[in-house]
């Protein structure tokens, strides 16, 4: 086959580039529909209160306001991701708790109008007293945020496998450090947001910037109590999502009962404030991380107490908390363990997912505290690693059955490109330093409050040109190029000949959606599997054609061939036509894939493999400390991941970048300023995220391990890339200038502080 | 009161007649029906409304309509002429330079007005011209790669597009 | 943001009738970079907004018979940022320009906004109270000079009464030449404003042994922009040795007021006033060293 037909592992652009690039894409607040309105919602200014009274008449009564509602307007219907106690209503009712909750939201005929009648709507709060840190709100005698709840603590559970007491036995010593992680927030460059129409039956439109409209039209049928087929859910192009736009904000329901009660399309979009006050943080965490080790570098137990903010409300914690627990307990060799997690409520706005969800603070700690047991044990940080790695075929103590691994290959190959022996031996201001990442690279069954599959169907029209839909959102990552790649190569058409649809729930199949690096594989296999059978249906036709056996036949770039000869004796598109125009045989087909080799984990126990496969990586960054100001450069970042199999390098090396981007910004300037519940820094001026000079070199390099279950062999690398960067980063800031900061971010002020303390002892 | 104003937009003569609270970048998507200009921040952080105005690149939701009466305003709309892409779309398709698209047009526009002034900029002038225009998905680096290339004209200084290294330094 | 009057006057007489009319009803509008800002999140709700920029008069800079340099308010700080041609002790100005936000703000924002906005954080001020810069204020009934350095009150509130407005800024050339250089540090290195910037500019006798004379400027670690005198002391008319600039960077550190905000603790922004004073006098010197020889 000539370079030019090979579909896979090219470096192909998004397919839907061209769209982006001429300003035509439609995102959310470009949409413009008859009638609309515009809401805007008020939000508690208190961190904990009683609302006694809301009177909204004079905003009522404003020229051009359309509708106000409250609480008492909508179905007070308690929604939360998870199915544990769900606490969040749309509009606040009785009780805020956190400062930016949602109380009351008006539609008017422009945005402007609907500010004004904002500030008209009087609201009488009665202040109560509020807790803030979750390791305070835990304590008896302080403020309770649910009075169901004592100790605020929402969720608690522990997860053991093995013996850890044995494991402390064995050790030749044991470290015990306390590492902390921030609030941040996703800043994608688009707000969310969404338009809500109810048309004249009662059906509801809802066009959202989701990553998983599935999960919104689920959701909404209960918080709005509709039958599912009476919402439409439309995906429109997606500005950034970071696995932050998978559920419902209280934004859809608002603008769905404004549009109810108007009987108008309202456009609800966030303000950049309320992206970083009302939106849904990275979950802070506090770690406190205890590990055994040997003197040859053999690590025997590992023990961690997680403390998660969970902020005031439910949503994801419990789930995310796990996944920081099972990290710990997963990311190498690790026989005994022992994780116990407390979720605790405080005042504060909550979480939700974002990309790695528990990953990057489970990998803070771990990945910090390998550095500093190879420190105390002499042992290059590298071999430490080396020495502890998952392999191939390993069973973990959680039973998590690892297949394709590349993580000594992305540890050596980190090492050798990052030049890591000789930079580890120099001094001065410059450092470097090494993570490992272990993360899921096709989703996980029964941890994130549902299934794991997804379904793709494939229509051929007779000219062999092909429509694909799928559940799962394009947010920009490029899964819906990849899916059409995979489709192209197992159907054997040309690349061009494949469009991945829209989203839109009265037409796309049901699917779990776009996170947990999921799409390409899991997606991947359904598109694969539905290719596999559009393809059997189209040699069925051609065996029929040239009185041949289907099982000779071989497809490639739109041409028919019997096997292993090299003249095509028919094109697809021929076999097409006469089925579909002539026969009047349609050749459609749906599959849904569910990885076979997991399941739920253990209710009772946590064990099992839940995962169907592992995505591995290493990631070395080099930075330079100013001594003076404590202000850290970071140089490059050599990042090497396993992918299974790079179906498209282009792409891919897209998600290193923006991984690493972030989490250059998670290591060194990203947080959410919390004081007495308040956000002090609720905008891109005070709230600081990387910019292109502040972006080191990045080096890339994939392992390509060809996954036994993956598509083609390929496995997931969305959240890998970014998982890794910020232990690196702390990792070569010790070896700079030998302080080691367990606090994110890490700032210059923490560095100075750091070394002056040193130098007193 | 609405105030008259006049203005060339991609080329384009208009005249309308509007608010002064209304600020340029709803006029442009909103009254003009041009909405590959984006709105990220509103307060000029963010610079995904970045247009060219007068030949500099600037933050339209910091300007008032108003302020505009007799000027020349170019958008992602009036990038492409001709039905041909410019080469900075070309080389932002082929580069990988687009994830999500939504800082894309505004990064085009402060790439443009930057090749407008100085055609063979340095990798570091490209990063100051980038500097206002945040970016969540990329990284930059295939943003600046494409900048650069369109620069050095069909001279890549990294493998874009038909490479054949699955991996890049 | 809406029930303002926009007005475009074209004549400073103009300007100075409808501030006299409108009084503190009114808001000057230049680059718009601040004021669009405050207006958008009601900080500010003007109900007149009197944009100069097509005010002839307030516009450009021109050098003056004596070397100095009138610099007009409505200057675009990337006007200022490119200038080139000028006299090299000017050239602290280009360098401040150069550190203000990001390329797109520079092409709106005004020297004249940057001033008048009053905040301690503020670039183009250390850089011109260095160069002791004197502005004109002009207001229906009359007009006055003042020293940029008692033009400033407390952050966001300057001396400008709001009937008046800054007309004119002139730059006196520094007596024997005399370099100098801004720098600012911040969590990026670009974008951000100062956590703190320091601005020094400094003559050396024939032998470039003796300090003549020193200035140095604090951005954004008191209420306003504040010239450091006691370190100043310390090293006019003495040689500039290494101690020598440590002890002023030391007494500059003390004669800062910084706050602890989101920016960083007020203990870590002391101590980097003191650096920056240290690597902003050390790097003048050696400008001034240069500058000498050629």
């Amino acid at each position: 086959m000539g370079e030019d037909e090979r579909i896979l592992g090219r470096r192909i652009p998004k397919l839907d580039s061209i769209y982006l690039a001429t300003g035509e894409a439609q995102f959310l607040d470009d949409i413009q529909l008859p009638g609309m309105l515009y809401a805007k919602v008020l939000r508690s200014p208190h961190p904990h209160a009683r609302v006694l009274r809301i009177d909204t008449k004079r905003a009522a009564q404003l020229p051009g306001v359309k509708a106000v509602i409250t609480a008492d307007d909508t179905t007070k219907v308690k929604f939360c991701h998870l199915p544990i106690l769900p606490n969040k209503m749309a509009l606040a009712d009785e009780r805020v708790r956190f400062v930016g909750e949602e109380v009351a939201a008006v539609a008017a005929i422009d945005e402007e109008t609907a500010r004004e009648a904002l500030e008209l709507i009087q609201v009488d709060y009665e202040p109560l007293p509020a807790v803030f840190d979750p390791e305070e709100a835990m304590k008896p005698g302080v403020p309770l945020l649910y009075e169901e709840c004592p100790n605020n603590i929402a969720s608690h559970f522990v997860r053991q496998f093995g013996d850890v007491e044995q494991g402390w036995r064995e050790a030749d010593q044991v470290f015990e450090d306390r590492f902390s992680c921030p609030p941040v927030v996703a800043c994608t460059m688009e707000p969310h947001g969404c338009i809500a129409s109810f048309d004249g039956a009662g059906k509801l439109s809802i066009w959202t910037t989701t990553q998983n409209p599935y999960n919104i039209q689920k959701a909404l049928s209960g918080v709005l109590k509709m039958p599912m087929h009476q919402i439409r859910v439309l995906n429109t192009f997606v500005g950034g999502a970071f696995g932050n736009k998978s559920v419902i904000l209280p934004l859809e329901p608002i603008a769905a009962f404004l549009s109810q009660k108007t009987q108008r399309p309202v456009k609800l979009v966030n303000a950049r404030w309320e992206e970083f006050m009302a939106t849904r943080t990275r979950y802070a965490m506090v770690i406190y991380l205890k590990t055994g080790i040997q003197k040859d570098g053999t690590i025997t137990a590992r023990e961690a107490k997680v403390i998660t903010n969970n902020g005031a409300q439910n949503n994801k914690a419990p789930a995310i908390t796990l996944l920081t627990c099972n990290r710990i307990g997963n990311l190498y060799r690790i026989p005994n363990s022992r994780t116990e997690a407390w979720v605790v409520y405080t005042n504060n706005q909550y979480g939700d997912a974002l990309r790695g969800w528990g990953g990057p603070q489970a990998h803070f700690a771990v990945e910090s505290q390998m550095d500093i047991m190879a420190d105390a044990l002499r042992m290059d940080p590298l071999e430490l690693r080396l020495k502890n790695a998952n392999q191939p075929g390993d069973t973990t103590a959680w039973g998590w059955k690892i297949t394709s691994c590349g993580l000594t290959e992305c540890l050596q190959e980190a090492a050798a490109l990052s030049h890591w022996p000789s930079k580890r031996k120099e001094g001065g201001r410059r450092g470097i330093g090494i993570a490992s990442v272990i993360h899921t690279g096709g989703g996980s069954m029964g941890t994130h409050g549902g299934g794991n599959f997804s379904e793709v169907s494939l229509k051929l029209n007779s000219d062999a040109t092909v429509s694909v839909l799928t559940g799962d959102s394009e947010i920009g990552q490029g899964s819906d190029t990849i899916m059409a790649q995979m489709v192209a190569e197992e159907l054997g058409v040309p690349l061009g000949n494949v469009k991945v649809t829209c989203r839109d729930t009265d037409v796309t199949p049901v699917s779990m959606g776009t996170w947990g690096s999921r799409v390409t594989f899991i997606g991947g296999n359904a598109a694969r599997m539905a290719a596999a059978e559009a393809r059997r249906q189209i040699f069925q036709v051609a065996a029929e054609m040239l009185e041949v056996a289907a099982d000779d036949l071989v497809a490639r770039n739109g041409k028919i061939f019997i096997k292993d000869s090299l003249n095509p004796v028919l094109t697809v598109g021929q076999v097409a036509y006469e089925s579909i125009v002539k026969r009047g045989q349609t050749i459609t087909s749906k599959a849904t894939y569910s990885p076979p080799n997991t399941a739920p984990p253990d209710l009772k126990t946590g064990y099992g493999n839940y995962c169907p496969t592992y995505a591995f990586g290493a990631q070395v960054a080099e930075v330079e400390v100013d001594l003076e100001t404590g202000k850290v450069k970071v140089i490059q970042v050599t990042a090497v991941h396993d992918v299974g199999r790079a179906i498209n390098p282009l792409l891919l090396e897209g998600q290193v970048d923006g991984g690493v981007a972030m989490g250059v910004g998670y290591a060194l300037l990203e947080k959410l300023e919390w004081k007495d519940g308040h956000t002090l820094n609720p905008s891109f001026c005070t709230y600081k995220i990387v910019n292109a000079p502040e972006m080191p070199v990045v080096q890339t390099r994939f392992i390509e391990t060809i996954d036994p279950h993956g598509p083609f062999g390929a496995k997931g690398i969305g959240e890998p890339t970014t998982i890794p960067t910020a232990p690196a980063i702390a990792n070569a800031i010790a070896h700079a200038v030998g302080v080691r900061i367990k606090d994110l971010p890490i700032t210059p002020d923490k560095i100075l502080q750091a070394l002056r303390e040193k130098e007193k002892k | 009161m609405k105030h008259r104003i006049q203005l060339t937009l991609n080329g384009d003569p208009k005249e309308l007649f509007v608010e002064p609270h209304i600020l340029l970048v709803d006029l442009i998507r909103r009254e003009l029906g041009m909405t590959g200009t984006k709105k990220g921040c509103g307060t000029g952080d963010c610079g995904s409304c970045t247009v060219i105005l007068e030949g500099r690149a600037v933050k339209s939701c910091l300007i008032l309509a108003v302020e505009v009466d007799g000027s020349e305003i170019l958008t992602i709309e009036g990038l492409r002429s001709g039905g041909k892409l410019h080469p900075l779309q070309e080389a932002f398709i082929q580069h990988g330079a687009i994830q999500c698209g939504f800082c894309s047009p505004g990064m085009m526009m402060s790439a443009k007005a930057l090749l407008d002034l100085c055609p063979h900029p340095t990798e570091e002038q490209v990063k100051i011209a980038i500097s206002g225009n945040l970016c969540r998905c990329t990284g930059y680096s295939k943003i600046i790669e494409a900048i650069l290339a369109v620069a050095h004209k069909g001279k890549p200084l990294a493998a874009s597009a038909e490479g054949s290294t699955p991996g890049r330094e | 943001m809406r029930g303002f009057e926009y007005l475009s006057p074209t004549q400073i007489p103009e300007v100075l009738n409808l501030l006299h009319t409108y009084g503190d009803q009114a808001k000057i509008l230049a680059g718009g970079t601040d004021l669009l800002v405050q207006m958008q999140a009601h900080e500010v709700m003007p109900g007149y907004v009197i944009d100069l920029k097509r005010v002839r008069e307030l516009q450009g800079l021109r050098p003056l018979p004596n070397g100095g340099l009138t610099i007009y308010p409505l200057t675009r700080i990337a006007d200022l940022a490119a200038m080139d041609g000028l006299h090299p002790s000017f050239s602290i100005l280009r360098e401040a320009a150069q550190t203000v936000g990001s390329v797109q703000i520079r092409n709106r924002a005004t020297i004249g906004g940057n001033i008048c906005r009053a905040a301690p954080s503020a670039d183009m001020v250390p850089a011109l109270l260095v160069l002791n810069s004197q502005i004109k204020i002009m207001g229906a009934a009359q007009e006055r000079w003042v020293p940029l350095a008692d033009f400033f009150v407390s952050p966001g509130i300057a001396i400008l009464q709001p009937h008046e407005i800054l007309a004119e800024i002139h730059v006196p050339l520094p007596p024997d030449g005399g370099m100098g250089t801004y720098l600012k540090l911040g969590p990026r290195q670009t974008m951000d404003l100062a956590t703190v910037g320091v601005a020094a500019f400094l003559r050396l006798d024939s032998d470039a042994a003796i300090c003549r004379d020193v200035r140095i400027a604090l951005a954004s670690v008191a209420p306003k922009p504040i010239r450091a005198f006691e370190a100043e002391k310390i090293l006019i008319g003495n040689p500039l040795s290494q101690s020598r600039i440590s002890q002023a960077a030391c007494q500059a550190s003390l004669e800062a007021s910084p706050i602890t905000d989101v920016y960083g603790p007020d203990w870590y922004k002391r101590q980097m006033v003191e650096i920056l004073a240290k690597r902003a006098i050390l790097e003048a010197m050696k400008r001034t060293r240069g500058n000498n020889e050629t």
